[in-house]
């Protein structure tokens, strides 16, 4: 186990901000999907999942093509 | 000019709005990153999976291995995620109907275009300069890089070929506005590049080779020299792409 | 005469959308343009904003002929089309803002005339973004914006087909207060919305002016004829009055009476008085353009 210590630690560096890239960008995503509910198609459960689910090309899908122009009224 | 700064800030506001620029960096910050991971990581991870006892001769991963990742990674990832970004500049304008007004205002039309070009090229060079560098940083501090040749040319020939697919997708978008006939052309042009790429004898030209051939570039295997033809049909073709959208918008009936 | 269309002729394939359309609008009245949904009224609008090529005849606005693709003439023009579309994160000041920079305003006078334009359609006070907009509002901010640069013609698509009786009002209201600056050429299939406001009418079916004329010119058949109800049926009240020397008929539940002159009208009030006829109501008798029209078509 010591090893896989050493070997974490070494890693370091890389994995603090590609972690929190990674789940920063995805609860981003999740906000913007739960705080602003019209999509262009699909639904709310759908898009969490694949921001949630999806590295990176999730939220990019969503926010291209998801993402609801209007706040409608 | 005050008209085409005008409608510049209007397309730099739309993207920051849209996300595309808080998407651009993290996303490229990201690659940066997991291009020198991915390298290190790669022989620690092959001998957890291997049976135990087998002896695994993996050589040490070099400042080689983590620009290799980087042609995998910015290339097809990164480019893909940049067209995807930005495929629905016009579509959007066009299927929404946004423009109708403001060129009835007197915008030229040729400024619609030349403004989301260099928006595009904007971002895509943010993008590059971005993976780039990180990834620099970091092979530089883990490895010895002295043993490779012409590292920011070699890189800077994905850039190029970058700048040729999105003036194809954004010929595409404009002639079919709609998002998906752009993407569509440009997967045709790719598809189109790739099997010309299967006759050799078209490697001097072919601009897939801004692609392929850096990595032997780094080895110094292949001359910068040997890239300028390639160069050159990349950006002759998207002058003749971007031409081609200028005169396929100028007339067109909205 | 601040638009000139001369023999336009649109096609698309082998499909006539505009016959041989002539059509004159004279500087600070405003044109109504009435005609059935598909009658081609967004097709001669779009021909004349350059947005869609003749495929004969000339169209001259302000003196300079409109062309395909970007046109010169489009500097004289403000449109508002059928549903106009902007961007949904800006908010309507620096939507206007945009604008201003395109049609090149002057620094100086952006501030003001931005403000002075949001007043009058009711826009100042709102902050939030374009998203959130109402159909009316942006309705409203599509006439601010075509107004920006003042232009010689402001042309309208359908403003109020698709607004509440309210939004109707408000619009129509505005572009009645724009007619002191400007020419309003705007389009309809409501006849009232026509009647209320419009100076000139004219209207196009099948791809052809059917008719072009003044409003009041287009009623005036009617002239010196007055509509009266009263208290009682109408018939018994023709009968009362069955021995006078008037024109007289039953329209529905009414009494169309023909008066020429001040001494007549004067007389059939005494004559109604004298036989204890008590006046529900009274007014002048104009023809609906609504009549005009069926008439046209019939």
């Amino acid at each position: 186990m010591n090893t896989d210590l050493e070997l974490f630690i070494e890693y370091l560096p890389f994995l603090i901000p590609i972690i929190l890239i990674q789940f920063g960008l995805a609860i981003f995503s999740a906000i913007h999907v739960i705080r602003h509910p019209h999509y262009r198609f699909g639904n709310q459960v759908i898009w969490l999942l694949i921001v949630l689910f999806i590295q990176f090309i999730g939220p990019i899908i969503y926010f291209v093509a998801g993402r609801g122009d209007e706040d409608g009224r | 000019m005050s008209q085409w700064l005008g409608f510049l800030k209007k397309e730099w506001t739309e993207s920051v709005k849209s996300y595309k620029l808080l998407l651009t960096v993290l996303i490229f910050s990201v690659i940066g990153i997991l291009n020198p991971f991915t390298a290190k990581i790669t022989p620690a991870v092959m001998e957890k999976f291997m049976p135990e006892g087998t002896v695994l001769n993996l050589p040490e991963p070099t400042a080689l291995d983590s620009w290799l990742q980087f042609y995998s990674n910015f290339s097809q990832m990164g480019l893909l995620v940049f067209i995807l970004l930005f495929s629905t500049m016009m579509s959007k304008e066009l299927e929404k109907g946004t423009l109708i007004i403001l060129l009835t205002k007197g915008l030229r039309r040729s400024t619609v275009i030349t403004t989301k070009l260099v928006m595009g090229l904007l971002y895509w060079t943010i993008a590059f300069l971005l993976t780039f560098s990180i990834t620099y940083c970091y092979t530089a501090f883990y490895w010895d890089q002295s043993i490779l040749e012409h590292v920011l040319l070699a890189a800077s020939c994905v850039y190029v070929f970058g700048i040729l697919i999105f003036i194809v997708t954004l010929w595409g978008n404009t002639y079919f506005a709609s998002a998906y006939g752009g993407l569509l052309v440009t997967v045709g042009v790719v598809i189109a590049l790739f099997i010309i790429g299967i006759f050799p004898n078209t490697a001097s030209w072919n601009p897939l080779q801004l692609l392929t051939a850096p990595p032997q570039m780094l080895i110094g295997e292949v001359t910068p020299k040997k890239l300028l033809t390639p160069f050159l049909v990349a950006m002759g073709t998207g002058l003749v792409f971007l031409i081609g959208t200028l005169i396929h918008f100028h007339k067109k009936r909205l | 005469m601040v638009v000139k269309i001369n023999n336009v002729t649109k096609r698309f394939g082998t499909k006539e959308v505009l016959k041989k359309v002539n059509l004159n609008i004279p500087e600070n009245t405003i044109f109504g343009f009435v005609g059935a949904n598909g009658a081609g009224k967004t097709t001669l609008m779009k021909c004349m904003l350059g947005l869609l090529p003749v495929t004969s005849g000339t169209i001259t606005i302000a003196g300079q002929p409109v062309t395909f693709g970007e046109t010169k003439s489009n500097a004289h023009i403000g449109y508002l089309p059928d549903v106009p579309e902007f961007y949904p994160f800006y908010s309507a000041r620096e939507y206007l803002q945009l604008c201003a920079v395109i049609t090149n305003m002057p620094k100086s006078e952006r501030k003001k005339r931005i403000e002075e334009l949001l007043e009058l359609v009711g826009l100042s006070q709102t902050k939030s973004p374009i998203r959130t907009y109402s159909r009316g509002m942006k309705q409203r901010l599509g006439i601010a914006q075509a107004l920006l640069n003042r232009p010689k013609l402001l042309i309208c698509d359908e403003p109020t087909s698709a607004l509440d009786p309210v939004g109707r009002a408000q619009i129509l209201s505005i572009l009645k207060a724009a007619k002191s600056e400007t020419t309003v050429f705007f389009s309809t299939h409501i006849l009232s919305d026509a009647e209320q406001i419009c100076d000139r009418v004219a209207m196009l079916h099948e791809g052809t002016i059917i008719f072009q004329d003044e409003l009041s010119a287009l009623q005036q058949q009617v002239d010196h004829q007055f509509v009266f109800t009263f208290t009682i049926s109408v018939e018994k009240a023709l009968s009362t009055l069955n021995n006078l020397a008037y024109s007289m008929s039953i329209e529905g539940e009414s009494l169309v009476v023909r008066l020429s002159n001040d001494d007549e009208r004067l007389q059939f009030m005494r004559d109604l008085t004298e036989r204890g006829l008590i006046i529900q109501s009274m007014n002048a008798h104009k023809k609906l353009l609504e009549q005009v029209v069926m008439e046209v078509l019939k």
